[in-house]
């Protein structure tokens, strides 16, 4: 996802009530605007969201974090719609290296089973496992969400 | 089921690794193609999308819709021949030997796309590369292009991350990507290209006049600066040029060559034009070697003529052609409703495996197969290599290939 358009925890933190009620099971709301980033809660996990008085606010926050979404045990969270398949993601990410052959037929062949593959004009996680962000100990690596032109990919965790 | 290789015939980088699944006939999945490629092919898997043989809109068989289009045309005074960018080299060949044999204006897209830059490279007058040589480079520059919409894998195949010398966690760039258009595309933005240069529409020439200036050694425009150090660092460098270059400077490229003259005093500067359809420079390529020039051709009279009278454009505006014979292109889609208006009542013949604006307003509509997947052949990618096409899928329908030649044989005199 675009930088621009990403929320931060404290922009989300300004949509919600702010009562630290802990109904939605975390101690605070703060805690929760980083759950509902991660995609571990929906807006409507938040009872006091619900009221009337925090209408316009739950529509903001649906049109980030509603509808059908399923995050990849990598942490990516793939945008279907924006993504048009032109594989700068797999073409930079580590992992992938040796499943594209380049222009010049160049091929590393690498053992490792690649993490992103493009599949019906669409990027898709195909091996989970071989993902740095997977390893032990993991490795903050954000290459493939960084190189995406359209913002179709966000790392949620 | 059957899976293997195939080559891509969606835009003009035609990506030979697409590796496909095909079971009964039908396209199960494709892999390593972009969204681009993968609908132009599912698509033909959709029938109400597909072309039959039509002559005045009712159905009819292969000889009887030759027999109508061999009719129009023998009939015409002043045939005009279009298209053929979407048709493999062998097919062009034949459809240049049938214009000659018809005596008729032949032209094509890049009249009035990128032809003046492709016919500068045929001749010889601007050095142009191979994608291989690309490796050599340490700047790559777009100008007025934006890759991921036209050539989704242009970037990730070809060009900055295919680089032998792009290394994702290096700590020296070896490579720089720039990127100069009027506004921020998906290429210009943050994460892909690493410097970008925003011109104001039309500006081109200004900007290109500034860095000429700036090499003379003259105080220029700060954004001029700055691109003429990045060249200054720079020994070889690869120049993309999109539409937007060639529309800004309306085909008159001699600011753009006392440029690179200019840089030739300490780098290499080689440009490669960012073509649309797959053959483009294939039928450029094809036209050059049999006449001497890359479109707009006259073969009335037996002999070749060349100008600028003869595109399509002007053609169809002076109402100088009285029957279309088009080739895998789709006019009534890119062209102006302003000049569309005056083929009113010209009887047009249409080569096409997709249903199209240009067939439904077709008097005679050929359906053929899809080239690079149900046809085979030869095409020439947006570098000038040549890159053969294996069928991937069976099919009833003709070839362009066979119709053109059986065309031919009917309008043999």
């Amino acid at each position: 996802m675009a930088k621009k358009d990403k929320l931060q925890p404290l922009q989300v933190f300004q949509y919600l009530p702010g009562t630290n009620c802990k109904k939605c099971g975390f101690l605070t709301c703060f805690a929760f605007a980083f759950a509902l980033i991660g995609r571990e809660k929906r807006p409507e996990d938040c009872p006091d969201l619900l009221t009337e008085q925090y209408i316009s606010a739950l529509d903001f926050l649906n049109g980030h974090f509603g509808g059908d979404f399923s995050v990849e045990k990598t942490g990516l969270l793939i945008d279907e719609e924006k993504c048009c398949g032109c594989g700068d993601c797999v073409a930079v990410c580590d992992k992938c290296q040796g499943t594209v052959m380049f222009g010049s037929g160049i091929v590393i062949p690498r053992n490792v089973p690649p993490v992103l593959k493009i599949v019906d004009g669409r990027v898709r996680v195909v091996e989970w496992e071989s993902c740095k962000r997977c390893m032990d100990p993991p490795e903050y690596c954000r290459v493939c969400e960084e190189r995406c032109p359209f913002g179709a990919l966000e790392l949620v965790r | 089921m059957s899976a293997g290789e195939m080559v891509c015939t969606a835009c003009s980088c035609l990506c030979d690794d697409i590796e496909i699944e095909i079971e009964n006939g039908r396209i199960v999945s494709m892999e390593k193609a972009c969204r681009k490629g993968t609908a132009f092919f599912f698509g033909s898997e959709n029938e109400r999308l597909r072309t039959v043989h039509l002559v005045d809109g009712k159905q009819v068989d292969t000889d009887q819709a030759l027999a109508a289009a061999a009719g129009l045309l023998s009939r015409a005074r002043r045939p005009l021949v279009f298209g053929m960018d979407n048709a493999s080299l062998e097919a062009q060949r034949q459809g240049i030997e049938l214009a000659r044999m018809l005596g008729a204006v032949l032209d094509d897209s890049s009249s009035f796309c990128q032809g003046k830059l492709t016919h500068d490279i045929l001749t010889g007058t601007l050095p142009s590369c191979t994608f291989d040589q690309i490796h050599d480079s340490d700047l790559i520059i777009y100008w007025g292009s934006n890759p991921h919409n036209a050539q989704p894998r242009h970037l990730s195949r070809f060009s900055l991350y295919a680089h032998r010398k792009y290394h994702e966690m290096g700590a020296t760039r070896y490579v720089t990507m720039a990127v100069v258009d009027v506004r921020e595309s998906e290429t210009a933005g943050a994460g892909v290209a690493h410097r970008f240069f925003r011109i104001l529409p039309g500006e081109d020439s200004n900007f290109i006049a500034a860095i000429i200036e700036g090499i003379k050694g003259n105080p220029v425009r700060k954004d001029a600066s700055g691109f003429l150090k990045l060249l200054k660092q720079s020994r070889h460098c690869v120049i993309f040029a999109g539409l937007g270059l060639t529309y800004s400077l309306d085909n008159d490229f001699s600011l753009f060559y006392e440029m690179l003259k200019h840089l030739g005093g300490w780098m290499k500067t080689f440009v490669i034009p960012m073509s649309g359809h797959y053959n483009v420079r294939g039928f450029n390529y094809s036209l050059y070697n049999a006449t001497g020039c890359v479109n707009k051709v006259n073969f009335a009279g037996g002999a070749v003529s060349h100008g600028d009278e003869f595109s399509l454009l002007e053609q169809v505006k002076n109402r100088a052609a009285d029957c279309l014979l088009i080739v895998g292109a789709d006019p009534f889609s890119s062209l102006p409703i302003s000049v569309l208006k005056h083929l009113d009542g010209v009887p047009l013949v249409t080569l096409d495996p997709f249903r199209t604006a240009t067939t439904e307003a077709s008097s005679v509509v050929l359906g053929v197969s899809l080239t690079g997947l149900e046809s085979g052949g030869t095409a020439m990618r947006m570098d000038g290599t040549t890159v053969t096409l294996m069928p991937a899928k069976w099919t009833d329908k003709q070839s362009d290939v066979q119709i053109l030649e059986r065309l031919k044989e009917l309008l043999r005199p």
